[in-house]
């Protein structure tokens, strides 16, 4: 019962996907449809074509007559070629692209309103992530079923009317073993399901051990550690397991396997018995007759298992466009009267916490308030919640409890778009993206428009001696993904671009999550500088490592296991001798104790 | 023309060869049995087609029904003893087959793999064609095996069922080879269908990144704080008209070559045999009529036998291209190699002498340049200097990772290409800067090699050192638990601290002479740094130490400090010397320690 319902779910979910087709590339679903029929026409003119010319032979008929009829068979294919080439060379190709496109570009739109958050949800993530990659490959998939079915429906129709005019008697033998060896197969394919499943996750265990050894990114590691020795054992171990339960599989099915076999080719003998039977004994087929009903045999033999393995297929079609419309009905609370936010005035957290899974709590009751202007430090240990405190104000996340005010108000009342986008942010993990410096810097498609502020950006985070030796300068094109002439920055470099990144546009508020952690210390230094200069009037958000970074700004707030423990400014925090004041004399011992005087400039 | 044609076709033969005999060192006994099955399997084929014409004749000519009955039977019987047998032999073979050559193939190409040069993969193009037809070569064995069974089979079916036509009448083979003309327009299209899809590759690659972008979790917040995906979008776009153009272009040229190897094919092998029966019957009477029904069956036959022999070939073209990349690399000889003759390697003095590398090619600059330096044993060195100075480089070539362009290496005063590698890495414990763990358990991951039983408190032990133990202690199965979700649902995560505390524990669980730290703290907090380098200071204290940092503060640690700039070293010596000299050094140190010197006076 439970099957049933099952299935009728995922063929509502093919439906699903048709809807989809039809709204992105009506054409093409049309096409295919067509495609279908004209496929099947053309099948069953080909049998009818050998009886028509058996027909000319047994009847005894002119030989201009019969080339008549050789004559027509040649122009149809000709003609049935011709249209069809050029729909799947050409027609049916590019419809797929545009189909494609257009769903992604749907697809990308609905994931970019969806909340960060929600990645963290395996499942979510899961069906994303395949709609993403896979959803075009299953609709061309779906579409394709589709036409076969349909083809194979109208040979399958046509040819058991030929075949019962000649044989009635055979044509329903023959259907019915077909129909026997469709049953076999089926329990067949429900145990090699079984296997399948059994051994999906240890074939991806192989396929992660052997991307080791392919990923630059473990190269060195195989090189100079024993790893891969142990690796290699893992290997090996995991296609044992897959060996042993395929092993398992193969035996429960051997019975089907063998009963399939045996009934595929040992019915042809029988159709021999029957037909001799009738030609010889009782007359009622002519020799003309058994040819015609053995190729239909086989024919109709083909059509029906055709017909049943697409009808299976459309159902599991419909298991992974499941993933596809769970993804696209995922949807988030926003509020409906969404508020475009002021320029900024304060932003306040009352009481926030926050966990990313239930019972572990990164951020404890934190009270914290920022004014316009002011410059403010997050520091304290790994894992004591500062990024994490950056992703809530950004409302990447919501607080499990408490509120964030903006301006005095819940900023889950604003439009999350236009909220963030007043603040401007280097994230510890940004990206960069393979198109142009200048794009990048932007993040936003560049129209020659802002060149000037662009330069004047990557100046201030002394990116310019690069730039100059760059000889299409700012649209020199980042990473060599698809880009020969791109360049790969190093790690300080991506972070000085990072960091141009919140100073080439107006932003209210700028957060920067460890900014500077890969530059030199000449880097490191000068880009403080500049950042300071320029964002003299800006609220500014910092969190590092190296206190020695932070110590001017007007407050510094200390975090230790998502609270937070101390808060002041520097010279106040060094007074009161806690938790600031250790981590400062560790970080700053060795400079002094090492450290000449100062030269005086 | 001709002779290049022979030659490009002997190529093919002899690269499909060259993976067939992978195959068979890989596992015999499979190209053993399915050569055997295959043959059965066509042979009993045409016992069938033999049986049309006997089944014909005796309806014709009224002969004993019974007798066809009885022969029947036989058949029959014949058929289920041989579906039986090879049913339960599969059960047993397919599987062992399955593993044995996935196992054989990829001890091969995974060996080789692990060999080649880093450049390999560092060179997209370079790494596109040998990698990647390395990691296919499992897969592709399989096809190329299954193309060349296809030919056996069409080759026996092609045999026997010409036989059968002869005997009827020899002159309709002439249609069963006409097929053959029908192959130079065959060429041509495979030419242009495989050109198509070369020239689509890079708008392909293209739109593969923007996909990936679209979802990879470590794009989303960025995608949400700007614009970017206006500009991703954008290039999608581009892709896609880029590819729709092609089609366009080049597609309809397919289809009209396709149409034309159709047409030509329907003309000569189906219409003309067509004709010829009925001119024959029809108009000559010559032939019988049962003779005609047979004789077109058998010649469909014969020629459908001589279609799949033509595609088979055409696949293994098409093969060849990619076992020419896989064989080329499979030959190639490595620049870095284990020589299992030369001497182990043994702890010592390193010394650079005049050493410079650059990456192969002409356009390449050099990254070092003239760097002379002596380690010696127990010494504790930092290389300090900008980024891009050449200090990570300099660090490859230590660990042999590449060899340098010009001058050498020593250990112990013997070049380190003279030692065997194996031995010479296993005095190395490296944390790398961009080290990344694997999805095994924490104990895996800390000593990356294979695991005993008593190894436990040497990994605990190493834990507690990087001040990671107190996380694993937490974690469900402790130092067993398995990290990250690849495959573990219950996975643990590390962030980006932890993970390089967890580089450093390999260090601590490794007994070997020499340690190299490659910005070993920056995801580290101060605290965490501190005390890093206090217990790595302590845990080195009779092991070479290698340090590069941008962090002064750690150098001052060093018993030698070398500032590289522009791949040059510009000053060595300890901190005081480095201080006193008031170079470059001194001007970086102060730059450093300004805001902290600032801070001690506070307090």
């Amino acid at each position: 019962m439970k099957k049933k319902r099952d299935r009728l779910e995922n063929l509502k979910n093919d439906w699903f996907m048709l809807r989809l087709i039809w709204k992105f590339t009506p054409g093409l679903l049309i096409w295919e449809l067509i495609f279908g029929v004209l496929e099947g026409l053309n099948n069953s003119v080909q049998v009818l074509f050998i009886k028509v010319f058996y027909d000319y032979i047994n009847n005894n008929a002119s030989f201009i007559t019969a080339l008549g009829g050789i004559a027509g068979i040649f122009a149809f294919i000709v003609i049935f070629q011709i249209i069809k080439q050029y729909y799947y060379n050409v027609t049916r190709r590019c419809k797929r692209q545009v189909l494609e496109y257009r769903m992604h570009t749907e697809l990308f739109e609905i994931s970019k309103s969806i909340p960060i958050s929600s990645y963290d949800d395996t499942e979510f993530y899961d069906n994303f992530v395949w709609s993403v990659s896979q959803s075009d490959t299953r609709a061309v998939g779906l579409m394709e079923t589709l036409s076969a079915i349909i083809l194979s429906s109208t040979s399958f129709i046509t040819i058991v009317t030929l075949f019962f005019s000649i044989s009635p008697a055979l044509s329903l033998a023959a259907v019915a073993a077909s129909i026997l060896s469709l049953f076999i197969q089926k329990a067949s394919a429900k145990i090699q399901l079984q296997s399948a499943l059994e051994t999906t996750p240890k074939n991806r265990k192989i396929s992660y051990y052997e991307r080791i050894y392919s990923l630059p990114d473990t190269a060195k590691e195989v090189r100079i550690s024993h790893v891969n020795e142990l690796i290699w054992d893992k290997h090996r171990e995991t296609l044992e397991q897959i060996r042993e339960v395929e092993e398992k599989y193969l035996k429960k099915n051997c019975i089907n396997v063998m009963a399939g076999k045996i009934l595929t080719s040992a019915v042809e003998p029988f159709i021999y018995i029957i037909l001799l039977y009738q030609i010889m004994i009782s007359n009622t087929v002519s020799i003309s007759g058994l040819a015609v009903a053995l190729s239909s045999f086989w024919a109709l033999r083909w059509c029906l298992q055709d017909i049943v393995d697409k009808l299976v297929k459309l159902p599991e079609h419909g298991i992974y466009i499941k993933k596809l419309r769970a993804f696209m009905e995922y949807t988030v609370s926003s509020p409906e009267d969404a508020m475009v936010p002021e320029p900024f005035e304060s932003l306040t957290l009352q009481n926030v916490s926050f966990g990313y899974a239930v019972n572990k709590p990164v951020l404890r009751h934190i009270d914290f308030s920022i004014k316009r202007g002011e410059k403010i430090a997050l520091v304290g240990y790994n894992g004591a919640g500062k990024t994490t405190l950056i992703k809530l104000l950004l409302h990447l996340y919501d607080p499990v409890e408490g509120k964030i005010l903006y301006n005095g108000m819940d900023i889950r009342k604003y439009a999350c778009r236009s909220y963030q986008s007043r603040f401007g942010v280097v994230l510890q993990d940004f990206q960069i993206f393979a198109t142009s410096i200048a794009e990048n810097v932007l993040r936003d498609s560049y129209d020659g428009e802002e060149k000037a502020s662009i330069i004047k950006a990557l100046e201030l985070c002394t990116f310019s001696d690069r730039l100059k030796n760059l000889p299409r300068g700012i649209q020199t094109g980042l990473t060599k993904e698809f880009d020969d002439t791109g360049i790969n920055l190093s790690g300080g470099e991506a972070q000085k671009l990072a960091i141009a990144r919140v100073l080439v546009r107006p932003y209210d508020i700028i957060i920067m999550d460890e900014p500077s952690s890969a530059m030199d210390p000449v880097a490191e230094y000068e880009i403080n500088k500049n950042v300071q200069a320029f964002a003299q009037e800006k609220t500014v958000i910092t969190i590092s490592h190296r206190l020695s970074t932070t110590r001017d700004v007007d407050r510094i707030y200390v975090l230790e296991n998502g609270e937070i423990v101390e808060c002041g400014a520097h010279i106040e925090l060094m007074r009161m001798n806690g938790k600031y004041a250790e981590m400062f004399r560790v970080q700053a011992k060795k400079y002094q104790e090492a450290a000449a005087p100062p030269v005086s400039e | 023309m001709k002779k290049k044609n022979k030659e490009s076709f002997l190529k093919a033969l002899s690269n499909n060869f060259y993976m067939l005999r992978l195959l068979w060192k890989a596992c015999p006994w499979k190209i053993l049995y399915t050569t055997l099955i295959t043959v059965l399997d066509t042979l009993l084929g045409l016992v069938n087609l033999y049986f049309l014409r006997y089944a014909v004749n005796i309806a014709q000519t009224g002969g004993n029904y019974f007798d066809a009955v009885k022969f029947l039977c036989i058949l029959f019987l014949i058929y289920v003893v041989y579906h039986i047998v090879t049913s339960c032999v599969d059960v047993k073979l397919q599987p062992y087959f399955t593993y044995t050559i996935h196992r054989k193939m990829k001890t091969m190409s995974l060996k080789k793999m692990a060999e080649c040069e880093l450049f390999c993969y560092e060179d997209p193009e370079y790494y596109n064609t040998y990698t990647r037809a390395m990691a296919e070569c499992s897969g592709r064995v399989d096809a190329v095996f299954n193309s060349s069974i296809t030919v056996i089979n069409a080759g026996i079916s092609l045999v026997g069922s010409g036989i059968l036509a002869c005997l009827i009448d020899p002159l309709v083979l002439i249609f069963a080879f006409f097929p053959f003309l029908v192959n130079k327009i065959r060429k041509k299209k495979n030419y242009l269908s495989f050109d198509l899809d070369q020239s689509k590759t890079s708008a392909e690659r293209k739109k593969q990144y923007t996909v990936r972008t679209f979802y990879l979790r470590d794009y989303a917040a960025e995608l949400r704080l700007s614009n970017i995906s206006k500009v991703i979008l954008r290039q999608y776009k581009e892709a896609a008209d880029e590819i729709i153009r092609i089609y366009r272009s080049k597609g309809v040229r397919l289809a009209f070559w396709e149409l034309l190897i159709i047409v030509a094919s329907t003309f000569l092998s189906h219409s003309l045999l067509f004709a010829y029966a009925a001119w024959q019957t029809l108009g000559t009477k010559r032939m019988l009529y049962g003779d005609c029904l047979v004789l077109i069956n058998t010649v469909a036959r014969v020629s459908a036998s001589i279609d799949t022999l033509n595609a088979s070939i055409a696949q293994m073209y098409s093969h060849s291209l990619y076992i020419n990349n896989l064989r080329q690399f499979m030959e190639y000889q490595q620049g870095i190699r284990e020589d299992m003759e030369a001497p182990s390697a043994k702890a010592g003095d390193i010394s650079l002498k005049h050493v410079s590398f650059k990456y192969h090619g002409e356009h390449n600059e050099y990254i070092l340049k003239d760097i002379s330096l002596r380690i010696r044993e127990g010494e504790k060195i930092a290389i300090v200097g900008h980024n891009g100075a050449g200090k990570t480089t300099l660090i490859k070539l230590l660990l042999r990772l590449y060899d340098p362009s010009e001058g050498v290496i020593e250990l112990n005063g013997r070049d380190i290409k003279k030692y065997r590698l194996s031995t010479y890495h296993d005095l190395f414990a490296t944390v790398l800067q961009d080290y990344r763990h694997f999805s095994m358990t924490v104990k895996e991951n800390v000593l990356l090699r294979r695991p005993q039983d008593d190894d436990d408190p040497i990994v605990i032990d190493a834990l507690q050192k990087s001040g990671l133990y107190n996380r694993v202690r937490q974690m469900p199965s402790g130092i067993h638990t398995v990290l990250d979700r690849e495959f573990d649902n219950e996975g643990e995560i590390l962030s980006g601290g932890q993970n390089q505390k967890l580089a450093i524990s390999h260090v601590y669980a490794k007994d070997c002479p020499v340690v190299i730290l490659d910005e070993p703290s920056s995801a580290l907090d101060p605290i965490a740094e501190y005390e890093m380098y206090e217990n790595m200071i302590k845990a080195c204290r009779n092991r070479t130490m290698i340090l590069i940092s941008h962090r002064l503060s750690s150098a001052t640690l060093a018993d030698r400090i070398y500032l590289l700039e522009n791949g040059r070293i510009l000053e060595s010596g300890n901190h005081k010397e480095l201080m006193d000299k008031n170079g470059e050094y001194a001007k970086l140190f102060r730059i450093q320690a300004e805001n902290y010197i600032k801070g001690g006076d506070d307090t």
